[in-house]
């Protein structure tokens, strides 16, 4: 077994906003304890000044257990940067010890807040992985948040290309992804990976009134990883985790419900819009594919005018079964917001058997960021716990998860308190339809699905225009990706159904 | 066009993480029937969560309709017991070169004496169309 304390953002500095006695309190918990090392995740000082990088130098001596150090986005100010690796240690590196190896990089952007891992980190961390591919424990630790994270406000300052960073920790296997910045202690499982986010150590930045925290992960020799947000009031916050091998499925279970969800098919007159793409997808889905439901995820037309609302409900109108259509930030540009209504009607929630179907709005007028909002966020709560015993699926718009090859601006600005709602209450299904992009992961026990851009040329997806087929059976969801124009399919995802509630039968 | 892939990657990199599999005692036909549900072309047999065999469309060709055998023939009389397999560690390099080398189009990956993937030919032309890289800036 293998114990690692887990540090963030102390925000060393002269100023009151620097709370010494917190990390006094912590560094002598930490030395007493029989950690094997600690990891600070960054923002070690304020500003990233020199007198403060002497403080901190003077400071982290204290703790007497091996010690990774990373930058965060306040060590990089006033390129302190240059000092941190001066007075502190490498800006990248790599711990190996036993079965274990803890890959770390620099997130940080000069003087920005808002984090990256570019080209050249980026392929140093690939190669790093390649290399220490056979170790039981990978962990990789920067900065910046990896999924949005709840009660942070604005939601603004994700990984850039978080995206691409999770899906290259994904296809590594890397087991646990260590991270501050937010000063909000949480812990997510994204398939079999842990991303552990650190409270602040000792900065008085904290939200929502909380207290300064560390975390405790334990890797056991069975693979089991149990992380514990240990506050300095003493209350600790316990998650486990295992990863199951192999992952064998073996369709047995009854089929349920056939859904094809789309997005983006930005119906206009436009050159970029394949109108030839989207009338052989549609005839797909009415011929082939005859699912019970269909699900646009946003932004049917580019514009809202109601030239466009009226060739796409021509379009629509010749899909026979049931639709539910939510609306992206496209569709109530200008006009849009009344013509959508007219045209495709006010989203509500849908029924069937044991399936309840929740649409939920979030794109605001003529931007593309979104918002739930906190009186939705109430709503929403309350519609789950209302439709508890049946199979609750979200139909939204902007994605809570960042999706490979976007750029993650943080699109939907309470994304962290929508994920956090959507995975307490075990919503069995989110399906979004932004960024251009097919994308499926399990976070804790929802799965998110993403679907790409079904006939629109500016698309991120190297597959091309695409539509997801998403089918349930009893005892799991299997989500393929099928290209729009050739009808191949890919595995998106498959997951497993546990639990034990009414709407099976 | 230049087709660039990453040949260094471990294969679990690019494997199919996620095996469809059915039990021993399963018909061909059934068999047959999920291959094409799910738009794959082999499949795992599984016993006790353990992979005991595997098979592939042209095995089923081979195997069962050349020979005339009843669809109703279980699958593990004409599974393949003594499997190929590689570490999940294996280069792709690596991994071509033995798949080449048998004339397979599919290979089963293991890890601590258990299969836990699978690669095959769709997979390699998935690792050629999306690459590990970020083109979010140099930096």
């Amino acid at each position: 077994m293998i114990k690692i304390a887990h540090i963030s953002d102390t925000h060393i500095t002269q100023d009151p906003a620097f709370k010494s006695y917190a990390y006094d309190l912590i560094v002598n918990e930490v030395n007493r304890g029989n950690f094997d090392l600690v990891i600070h995740t960054g923002d070690v000082t304020n500003q990233g000044l020199k007198e403060e990088y002497e403080h901190a130098s003077y400071l982290l001596r204290k703790i007497k257990k091996p010690l990774i150090v990373l930058p965060g986005n306040h060590d990089a100010r006033n390129v302190g940067y240059e000092l941190f690796e001066k007075y502190i240690g490498p800006l990248y590196g790599v711990y190996e010890r036993d079965d274990l190896v803890i890959i770390w990089v620099d997130s940080t952007i000069p003087d920005l807040s808002d984090g990256r891992v570019g080209g050249y980190k980026f392929r140093w961390l690939k190669e790093k992985l390649e290399e220490y591919s056979h170790k039981k424990f990978k962990i990789v630790a920067a900065h910046h948040h990896l999924v949005p994270l709840p009660d942070t406000g604005r939601e603004r300052n994700v990984l850039y290309n978080a995206g691409d960073v999770l899906d290259l920790l994904l296809r590594h296997e890397v087991n646990l992804y260590l991270c501050g910045h937010k000063h909000v202690p949480n812990v997510y499982s994204i398939e079999d990976l842990t991303v552990v986010n650190a409270g602040c150590t000792s900065c008085r930045k904290t939200r929502k009134g909380d207290v300064n925290s560390y975390n405790i992960i334990k890797l056991n020799g069975d693979g089991k990883i149990d992380v514990t947000i240990r506050r300095v009031t003493g209350d600790e916050l316990k998650k486990s985790y295992k990863s199951v091998k192999p992952k064998i499925f073996i369709p047995k279970g009854k089929h349920l419900l056939r859904m094809v969800q789309m997005s983006e098919s930005n119906v206009s007159d436009r050159i970029y819009f394949r109108k030839r793409v989207l009338e052989n997808a549609i005839r797909a889905v009415n011929e082939k594919y005859k699912p019970d439901l269909v699900i646009h995820c946003g932004n049917i037309v580019d514009v809202g005018i109601e030239r466009y609302y009226e060739m796409a409900a021509e379009y629509y109108e010749k899909i026979k079964v049931e639709k539910i259509i939510v609306p992206g930030h496209n569709d109530i540009t200008y006009l849009g917001y009344d013509l959508f209504r007219e045209y495709f009607g006010e989203p509500e929630i849908k029924e069937f058997g044991g399936f309840v179907f929740i649409p939920l709005l979030t794109a605001q007028y003529e931007t593309p960021i979104g918002v739930v909002g906190r009186m939705g966020q109430k709503l929403l709560h309350s519609r789950l716990e209302e439709y508890k015993e049946k199979f609750t699926a979200i139909v939204m718009h902007h994605n809570i998860i960042p999706i490979p090859r976007s750029r993650e601006l943080g699109f939907l600005e309470d994304a962290g308190n929508i994920l956090k709602i959507l995975t307490e209450e075990r919503t069995e299904l989110v399906m979004t339809g932004h960024g251009g992009n097919a994308f499926g992961v399990r976070i804790e026990r929802t799965p998110i699905i993403n679907a790409g851009s079904i006939s629109w040329e500016l698309h991120r997806n190297p597959f091309g225009n695409s539509f997801n087929l998403i089918d349930i059976y009893e005892d799991m969801i299997v989500a393929f990706e099928i290209q729009a124009t050739w009808g191949s399919r890919k595995l998106l995802g498959i997951w497993k159904i546990k639990t034990e509630v009414l709407w099976k039968n | 066009m230049v087709i660039t892939m990453e040949r260094n990657a471990p294969i679990k990199v690019y494997m199919t993480k996620k095996l469809i599999g059915v039990s021993p005692e399963d018909t061909i036909q059934e068999a047959c029937k999920i291959m094409v549900k799910f738009d794959i072309g082999s499949l795992v047999v599984v016993e006790d969560d353990r992979v005991i065999g595997f098979f592939t469309k042209s095995d089923i060709i081979r195997r069962v309709i050349v020979p005339g055998l009843p669809y109703t023939t279980p699958v593990k009389e004409i599974m393949t017991r003594d499997l190929i397999t590689t570490d999940a560690n294996t280069p792709v390099r690596e991994v071509l070169k033995i798949m080449a080398h048998h004339r397979i189009k599919h290979i089963l990956i293991e890890e601590e004496g258990k299969i836990v993937g699978i690669f095959t030919l769709s997979d390699l032309l998935e690792a050629t169309r999306r690459k590990l890289e970020t083109s979010i800036s140099t930096e």
